[in-house]
């Protein structure tokens, strides 16, 4: 029993795979066992006024047969089947058909070539030229199916330019359907669905990578081929720290204060080339050497060839492996800074940098961090990572506390990486449970950073987060389902004198 | 008419109880942080993933081109070869304010609503028999 429904089961895959195909002998077939049109259209069939049917009176063979409407239109742009654009060969086109019933004043079924026309857009038709005209003598035949067998016409026979084919269903009078099946065109296929089903077109694709070059990022570079951006092209997310963890925030949240925008550059194979990441810093509202860094969750840091770009000022907080990632980690980390105060200069005045209103402004400074998973072809010894497994949200962002390395503060529920203290886990104001994946949180889930993808103007110098922006108390307690916009430049949403 | 003061007297009982409701329960309300009590599934992100399921069209032959996924501003959050053939299953995180994304595969493109966070689609066009 279950070998017969294994064979039951190829049986109709290979039906359904038959159903629209391209045989070796150069045919565009339509069987309709694929049961769904839709599949077809996808594939570039045209049907006007025709479903499926799997009625078995309304069968011709195997279990799907295409089905008119009711023949009660003499105009061929009423009711018909039409092939995807095709290379038209030689020979004849073959066909079954009959009928749901026998009545109506006439049937007939007529075939017409369509030439490529591209000036009639969106489907740059030209004018259908009719080649085979056959009309139904009666009685209709409701049993067994007419084999039609049609030539090809001389005129477009083996061209060198693509037509379609139109199988027209008229008639007139009575409520009978035609039933079609077996559709065979001599010719090749030579649509494009991936391109509006216009005919396919070869491609420029200077690198020879695959990708056209109106696709290609890197048209000239065969190592690469895509940009995605996280979060934008065109903006930045900031990313805000408190470093008093594991004891009680003040929630001004500019003790640490970056921008960030991640470039995940992939090759022709999808496979992660480089991620280039464009760190912004902008504020440390602490006295603390704060550091910064973020670790891709669950990626091993022998997929890594080389980092470049990154900041580590000699400290000996972070030791460094040979290809520059963070030394001693399960996954990759990359320590971006390890101390803030030797990218940006304290400017004499006031607690921090940045946050002081009062104090000199210190112009931001941009890190571009560079880990090359490939390079010039060569794959890290630990292999590829494909551009799906490398999705933004395994970029998992951390502050390193006054240079020591095992005080970690992530974003709330991020698990700390491998060098974090875990012993702090859960002491002072912290309430992470690593048993159930609570980390980084107090007892009433607040969270010691936050993460604003569109990008923030951050809180002055102690002053609480939610004095500056008035709806973030409410954004937080209905679970982002009121204001999710809190952090934007509103009436009413901010205390501007509250916002640096 | 000497119940009539008792029942402003109770109307202000009432009242107050009520009042007093309110004022003991400051996380129903919170006015500040730390008032604030969090449901442990918030994020306190401001961006919100986004699953994607896409469903291949069955092709007699394979069909590559680009797969792009954009916001409304056109800028690709994902790019990557696709076969239109194929079934894929991706995730990227989008603005907590988008209400849709645009997936492009060659010239043709789609906008697609991320209100639940999940996207299902179907390179086969859904047609009506």
């Amino acid at each position: 029993m279950k070998k017969l429904f294994v064979i039951i089961r190829y049986t109709l895959l290979l039906l359904i795979c038959t159903s629209i195909t391209i045989s070796s002998k150069a045919q565009v077939t339509l069987n309709c066992e694929s049961g769904n049109r839709g599949i077809e259209q996808g594939n570039c069939w045209g049907f006007g006024a025709v479903s499926y049917s799997r009625r078995d009176t309304q069968i011709i063979s195997g279990f799907w047969s295409a089905l008119s409407n009711q023949l009660t239109s003499a105009s061929p742009e009423s009711c018909w089947i039409k092939t995807p654009w095709m290379l038209v060969g030689s020979g004849n086109i073959t066909f079954k058909a009959k009928f749901d019933g026998n009545n109506g004043n006439s049937r007939g079924i007529q075939l017409y070539y369509i030439p490529y026309n591209t000036s009639n857009p969106p489907y740059f038709e030209g004018t259908p030229v009719l080649f085979y005209d056959y009309i139904w003598p009666q009685p209709y035949p409701t049993g067994t199916a007419k084999v039609f067998s049609v030539p090809i016409p001389a005129e477009i026979a083996n061209s060198k330019v693509v037509y379609k084919i139109r199988m027209s269903m008229i008639g007139s009078g009575g409520n009978s359907r035609l039933i079609a099946d077996d559709l065979v065109f001599p010719g090749t296929y030579w649509s494009d669905p991936a391109n509006s089903c216009k005919p396919k077109e070869v491609i420029q694709d200077a690198d020879k990578d695959g990708v056209a070059d109106t696709q290609d990022n890197y048209p000239n570079d065969p190592y690469r081929a895509y940009n995605s951006y996280f979060p934008n092209v065109n903006t930045y997310g900031t990313l805000a720290f408190e470093d008093s963890w594991p004891n009680k925030a003040d929630y001004d949240m500019n003790d640490l204060l970056v921008d960030y925008r991640f470039n995940t550059v992939t090759n022709a194979k999808n496979e992660v080339v480089e991620l280039i990441g464009k760190i912004v810093t902008r504020a440390s509202g602490a006295s603390y050497k704060n550091g910064f860094g973020f670790q891709l969750d669950g990626i091993a840091p022998d997929r890594i060839i080389a980092v470049t770009g990154n900041r580590i000022e000699g400290s000996a907080v972070v030791k460094v492996q040979p290809n520059g990632l963070e030394a001693e980690q399960q996954y990759v980390n990359c320590i971006v800074f390890d101390d803030f105060f030797k990218i940006m200069k304290h400017p004499g005045t006031g607690t921090g940098i940045n946050t002081s209103p009062g104090a000199p402004f210190v112009p931001y400074d941009t890190l571009t961090v560079t880990l090359k998973f490939i390079d010039n072809g060569v794959v890290a010894p630990g292999g590829a990572v494909s551009v799906s497994s490398l999705s933004p949200d395994k970029l998992n962002f951390y502050m390193i506390v006054n240079l020591q390395r095992g005080v970690e503060v992530h974003l709330a529920d991020r698990m700390p990486t491998t060098l974090a203290d875990k012993t702090l886990l859960g002491t002072g104001s912290d309430d992470s449970n690593p048993g159930n994946g609570k980390y980084y949180k107090t007892l009433n889930n607040l969270p010691y950073a936050i993460n604003v993808i569109q990008g923030f103007d951050y809180p002055a110098e102690k002053t609480s987060i939610d004095a500056a922006y008035l709806h973030f108390v409410e954004w937080a307690h209905k679970e982002a389902a009121a204001f999710p916009d809190w952090f934007m430049d509103k009436p009413g949403y901010r205390n501007k004198s509250k916002v640096y | 008419m000497k119940k009539l003061p008792f029942l402003p007297l109770l109307l202000a009982f009432i009242g107050i109880t009520s009042c007093t409701k309110e004022l003991d329960d400051p996380s129903e309300h919170p006015a500040n942080l730390t008032e604030l009590k969090v449901s442990p599934q918030f994020s306190w992100s401001t961006g919100k993933t986004i699953e994607i399921d896409i469903t291949g069209l069955p092709t007699p032959e394979p069909v590559y081109s680009t797969l792009a996924i954009s916001l409304g501003d056109g800028s690709n959050i994902y790019q990557a070869t696709h076969n239109i053939n194929s079934n894929t299953s991706l995730s990227v995180v989008v603005p907590a304010e988008a209400d849709s994304i645009s997936i492009r595969f060659g010239s043709n493109e789609y906008k697609l609503p991320v209100g639940t966070g999940k996207v299902d689609f179907s390179f086969i066009p859904v047609v009506q028999d």
